[in-house]
């Protein structure tokens, strides 16, 4: 197991609790520094600003994946952003070319060729 | 005088925009007016003096003079006095739906049989046209419903299943990491897989009740007592959320023949959406009972909530206005009640408040 001080610090937005959990319980076996939100109103300012990952939804409730993706990039453009839907048009994969921040990535997702992504977005570590 | 009043019916049989057509006891004209002309391609020099039976398609053609003497022998009438719908013949051999009236009159010692006729072939085009119009928007309704169902598989089922997978893949991950991990590790995402397929069975069966053919179990039921029993279930939840649930039940209310148990499900969730358009109260939601016009008993349920907004339609599959709804409540509702020969629907209080309300023939047939 990677020791805590090389874990990625990853934030995983979802209002589907089972998805989440079970995101967020994996990479935290992987030792990932990983954090859960339900709702993207819910996640503090400084927690995205020390993020070097943040998972996304797209269909949340109030305010969507894409304005929060915007807005995790406004706080921190360093980070890097992957949204996640098992909804898929063609307007999202328009916006998400729009936005050379952002990756998709198709549910149900295969958790190894996400965790594979999550190493490549952050080498540093 | 006499011809003043001559002219004057002259005027009124030539400017009636229905056939006038008198006839004498055997059945010849004697009054063949000039709507008559227009309707029956025959001007009345063709048909005065002739069988009003040339103006009849079979089998009223050949039944027409047993019609007449059996009138005359046992005083029954068959056409007079109301105001039938039958065929007629054109000159060019064209039959066509008419209404006919005809009474019966006595001038001197002569009798007269006079007959007001409308051709109705120009509605009866436009209820085929009107019939085949709502036959095409139900068509086109239902595969809207087909598109909206397939796209909310995609979106309903997609994301359950993506949890199940992820939660899936951590026990897996974990058995194979290390397969003498204690149970305990694996015990909450096997309840979660447990608890999202209950979910996920759970719309599926309200697809399945949405689809299913409604088929009425049919019985005689007393609305009073099963409005009673309703109040009883949501009386507490209403009072636990400050809000007044009242019934009314007007007495001349009859017993009804409906299908109890999808009755009693059409009602319920008029009342829960009531109850949860308020949410939190004060508040008041109503269940009123009454005959209404017809042979038709209609049940009210108002809430004093902030109202429907004018974009919803309610009634369309998966619309909804409430944060976790299905939006398959009211369409299984309208579907219940139209299956009873009824009609559901809601009207709009100011300031604020609504009214969905049932109505329901009192004999229920299958359809």
């Amino acid at each position: 197991m990677p020791s805590r001080c090389n874990a990625i610090r990853i934030v995983v937005v979802d209002d589907d609790m089972s998805f989440r959990s079970g995101l967020a319980a994996n990479l935290a076996d992987d030792g990932h520094a990983v954090s859960e939100y339900g709702d993207p109103q819910d996640v503090p300012p400084d927690v995205i600003r020390t993020a070097d990952i943040v998972l996304t939804d797209f269909q949340m409730g109030a305010i969507n994946g894409l304005t929060f993706a915007d807005r995790v990039h406004a706080l921190h453009p360093e980070a890097a952003i992957v949204l996640t839907t098992a909804y898929w048009t063609v307007e999202i994969e328009t916006a998400v070319a729009a936005r050379p921040f952002l990756q998709l990535c198709r549910k149900p997702v295969d958790y190894d060729e996400l965790h594979a992504l999550v190493h490549e977005l952050a080498p540093h570590r | 005088m006499l011809q003043l009043n001559e002219v004057r019916w002259q005027a009124i049989l030539d400017t009636a925009r229905d056939a006038i057509i008198c006839i004498d006891r055997t059945g010849n004209v004697s009054l063949f007016n000039r709507a008559a002309e227009q309707i029956f391609g025959y001007t009345a020099d063709d048909v005065v003096g002739q069988n009003v039976r040339m103006l009849m398609p079979e089998p009223y053609r050949a039944e027409h003079d047993g019609y007449l003497s059996n009138y005359h022998t046992t005083g029954v009438p068959q056409a007079i006095g109301r105001i039938r719908e039958v065929q007629a013949q054109r000159k060019g051999g064209e039959i066509f739906p008419i209404e006919l009236s005809v009474s019966e009159a006595r001038v001197g010692d002569q009798l007269l049989y006079s007959a007001i006729i409308r051709d109705t072939s120009e509605r009866r085009a436009m209820e085929v046209d009107l019939a085949e119009a709502r036959r095409v928007a139900e068509q086109r309704e239902r595969l809207a419903d087909i598109g909206a169902i397939t796209a909310r598989i995609v979106h309903d089922l997609g994301n359950p299943l993506a949890g199940l997978s992820m939660q899936a893949q951590l026990i897996q991950r974990r058995v194979s990491r290390d397969p003498e991990r204690p149970s305990r590790d694996l015990a909450a995402p096997a309840e979660r897989i447990v608890a999202e397929v209950r979910r996920l069975d759970g719309l599926i069966k309200d697809f399945l009740d949405f689809a299913r053919q409604q088929r009425l179990d049919l019985r005689t039921i007393e609305l009073p007592s099963m409005l009673q029993r309703l109040w009883d279930l949501w009386q507490p939840v209403a009072a636990a959320r400050d809000i007044t649930l009242e019934l009314a039940i007007a007495p001349d209310v009859p017993p009804l023949t409906a299908d109890e148990d999808k009755l009693r499900r059409v009602l319920d969730n008029l009342v829960k959406n009531a109850v949860e358009a308020i949410d939190q109260g004060p508040g008041r939601v109503e269940v009123r009972a009454r005959r209404a016009p017809t042979d038709r008993v209609r049940i009210d349920v108002s809430d004093s909530g902030p109202g429907i907004p004018e974009s919803v339609e309610m009634f369309r599959l998966f619309e909804t206005t409430k944060r976790d709804g299905s939006g398959l409540g009211l369409s299984i509702a309208k579907q219940i009640v139209l299956a009873h020969g009824g009609l559901i629907g809601f009207e709009r209080h100011q300031p604020n408040g609504t009214t969905f309300y049932v109505e329901l023939p009192v004999r229920a047939v299958a359809v």
